[in-house]
């Protein structure tokens, strides 16, 4: 089964650099525009301050999804060393207190995966925008999470989460699950043109913001 | 889920196509030309590719945007208007691989899907700024607005006012005669209300400023160029505007790079020609926008310092080289931050600054600076045919000035003054409309 999973993580590597390829091939226009600001001081927000709840509207109005999003990529990337230690047999020399927060942790971002799939079929908004990608992606990974949660309980789950996570791995680069690639390109470009702008870092605060 | 009822921008005549260099296709030849175009954008935009496939449709966007808040229109929102492109993406680099080089056919509908609501997006980047993922839509809809013109598709009212530019150097269509009588007229009306020689020149050569007011400052809006008028008479310093020449607005921007490209090189052409050392922009948002994104790239080795008149009014002030009596704007003021002067082109805290010199009782509505609400008819949406839509884009706006309770809505930019009056009126707000020079104006001791 651990042979699998190698060949599953070979094509999602090779499925991602290709995408990562033709973007590259795409071209980009430069910026010859007088900066108002700094791009790099615009980057240096982007991903840190401005990755806070606080510093976007939307995740100061909807706190509990940004927590519930934080939690479910936390508990993927858990399962990703949950998965490694299992494939490197360290599983068992990992001490008790570390097992049982590693295992929470893939738990409960399986729940806030649920949570997201159940949103996704109640919310109507969220409802018109779903595209199967959207359902088959959320379900693969919040079953990722929840059978690394579980292998850690229950060793005989190892087979199936193998298994589980060889489809993931497959399905990965033709999904919306490689916006974890893309994720960094985004914020590297809203953050060289907003901070060349002088728009963020932000200064909002200072007058009191207010919503 | 609703839908806005469905109102679509006249297309444009025949002879304006062919004015702009633009193709008139039938139906079959845009089906075939919109492939093309789609790969043809893919391919020059890293950013453009990068939009369409990192979409994680989580909804953040959604109720942040005034154009999905006021119409209820799932395809009004950020991410489902740019799904009106990425379906079409996604069969595109379906059919075979994702080398972009297979032909895939978009149907008729998709295409008037594609015109109705990118023409209803304002690209005031709000979403960009709650987008976890730093999606710019605007961006997408700039696009996707490029591909429409090259398919001839480009509202009457906009391919008017850019063959206005074309032919006239602004936006109103005035002619040189009638840019001279009317700031004549204003020159006549400043010496009556002050008693002052105060004047409004055109074209004179080697003055230090060459403004570019809006070409509304001479219609609707008269009391921003004599609010200029005063304060650069009240600081001595020379100054002109060209017949060449007189809208800082670039409609271009909103549909189309030749015609930007050409307006900025009118613009330097005119101030090379009038020898001025530097350019001040006047009080129109999206040309400022322009201006600080383009022209500098347009101008190549001549370009000469490009500074707004906020700024200028700002500096005049800082060097006490104005002086102004704020107990003339007694009435309570509130601003709104223009889309494009403040999140796309960085004025935030240069115009209230200014505001709190000339006013006595300032009061921030809120949302403000980078998170203002749109007035509703930016990117070219002024339409006449538009006027039920954009009384809804402005919704949310209404709501943010109503609870500022203020008596004068200081708006700098033309668009924003054209429309916000009509949405105030729409939504019942009582508020009046005024420009920061107008205020500047009023409070200058000439």
């Amino acid at each position: 089964m651990k042979y699998v999973l190698l060949i599953s993580a070979c094509v999602a590597l090779a499925g991602l650099i290709w995408r990562w390829a033709c973007l590259m091939k795409c071209g980009v226009a430069p910026t010859l525009s007088r900066p108002r600001g700094s791009a790099r001081q615009g980057i240096i927000y982007a991903f840190s301050a401005g990755l806070m709840p606080g510093s976007k509207e939307s995740t100061r109005r909807h706190t509990g999804a940004y927590f519930r999003g934080i939690l479910f990529h936390l508990a993927i990337a858990v399962a990703f060393i949950i998965l490694a230690l299992l494939l490197l047999n360290l599983d068992q020399s990992l001490p008790f207190a570390l097992r049982v927060v590693f295992s929470a942790t893939a738990l409960l971002g399986a729940v806030c995966g649920a949570r997201a799939l159940a949103a996704r079929i109640m919310d109507a908004n969220l409802r018109y925008l779903s595209t199967g990608d959207d359902f088959v992606s959320v379900f693969l990974v919040t079953g990722f999470t929840l059978l690394a949660g579980l292998v850690l309980l229950s060793p005989p789950v190892s087979a199936v989460f193998y298994l589980w996570t060889g489809i993931l791995l497959v399905y990965l680069p033709v999904s919306k699950i490689s916006h974890f690639m893309y994720w960094f390109f985004t914020r590297f470009f809203f953050g060289a043109k907003y901070g060349h702008r002088g728009i963020i870092p932000s200064s909002a605060r200072r007058y009191g913001h207010e919503c | 889920m609703s839908e806005t009822k469905k109102t679509v921008p006249y297309l444009t005549k025949a002879a304006d196509l062919e004015y702009l260099n633009l193709p008139l296709l039938e139906d079959e030849e845009r089906k075939a030309a919109a492939a093309r175009l789609f790969r043809q954008k893919l391919q020059e935009r890293r950013s453009f590719a990068l939009y369409m496939d990192i979409c994680a449709h989580c909804g953040a966007c959604i109720d942040h945007c005034h154009s999905y808040l006021g119409t209820g229109d799932m395809k009004n929102s950020p991410v489902g208007r740019a799904d009106l492109a990425r379906h079409f993406y996604k069969r595109l680099t379906r059919r075979r691989g994702r080398g972009l080089s297979s032909p895939a056919g978009v149907e008729q509908e998709e295409v008037d899907n594609w015109y109705t609501y990118y023409y209803q997006c304002n690209e005031c980047r709000r979403c960009a700024e709650v987008c976890p993922l730093g999606i710019d839509t605007a961006e997408i809809t700039m696009v996707m607005r490029e591909i429409l013109a090259e398919l001839g598709m480009v509202p009457r009212f906009i391919s008017g006012i850019a063959r206005n530019m074309y032919q006239t150097g602004n936006n109103m269509g005035i002619r040189p005669l009638a840019l001279q009588d009317m700031a004549e007229f204003l020159e006549q009306e400043l010496l009556e209300e002050t008693g002052l020689p105060i004047r409004i020149p055109v074209n004179q050569e080697g003055a230090e400023i060459l403004y570019n007011p809006s070409s509304s400052d001479f219609f609707t809006n008269t009391d921003s160029i004599m609010g200029v008028a005063k304060v650069f008479h009240a600081a001595g310093i020379s100054w002109t505007l060209s017949e060449e020449i007189i809208e800082t607005a670039n409609f271009g921007l909103f549909f189309h790079d030749p015609t930007l490209r050409h307006h900025s090189l009118r613009l330097a052409e005119a101030a090379r020609r009038l020898k001025v050392k530097r350019l001040v922009a006047g009080e129109c948002g999206h040309g400022w926008r322009t201006w600080r994104m383009f022209q500098d790239a347009i101008q190549g080795q001549t370009r000469l310092p490009l500074t707004h008149i906020i700024e200028e009014t700002l500096f005049l002030l800082d060097k006490g080289l104005i002086e102004v009596d704020a107990s003339v704007n007694q009435q309570p003021v509130t601003y709104h931050d223009p889309c494009n002067l403040g999140r796309g082109g960085g004025l935030i805290d240069e115009p209230r600054t200014v505001l709190k010199a000339v006013v006595q009782d300032f009061r921030e509505m809120y949302p403000n600076r980078e998170m203002s609400y749109c007035c509703g008819g930016g990117s070219g949406l002024l339409m006449d045919e538009y006027h039920e839509v954009r009384m809804q884009l402005g919704k949310k706006k209404a709501d943010s000035v109503r609870a500022a309770q203020a008596a004068i809505l200081c708006a700098p930019c033309a668009i924003c003054k054209a429309q916000l009056p009509a949405v105030m009126k729409h939504h019942q707000v009582e508020v009046e409309v005024k420009g920061l020079t107008d205020l500047v104006g009023y409070a200058v001791k000439v």
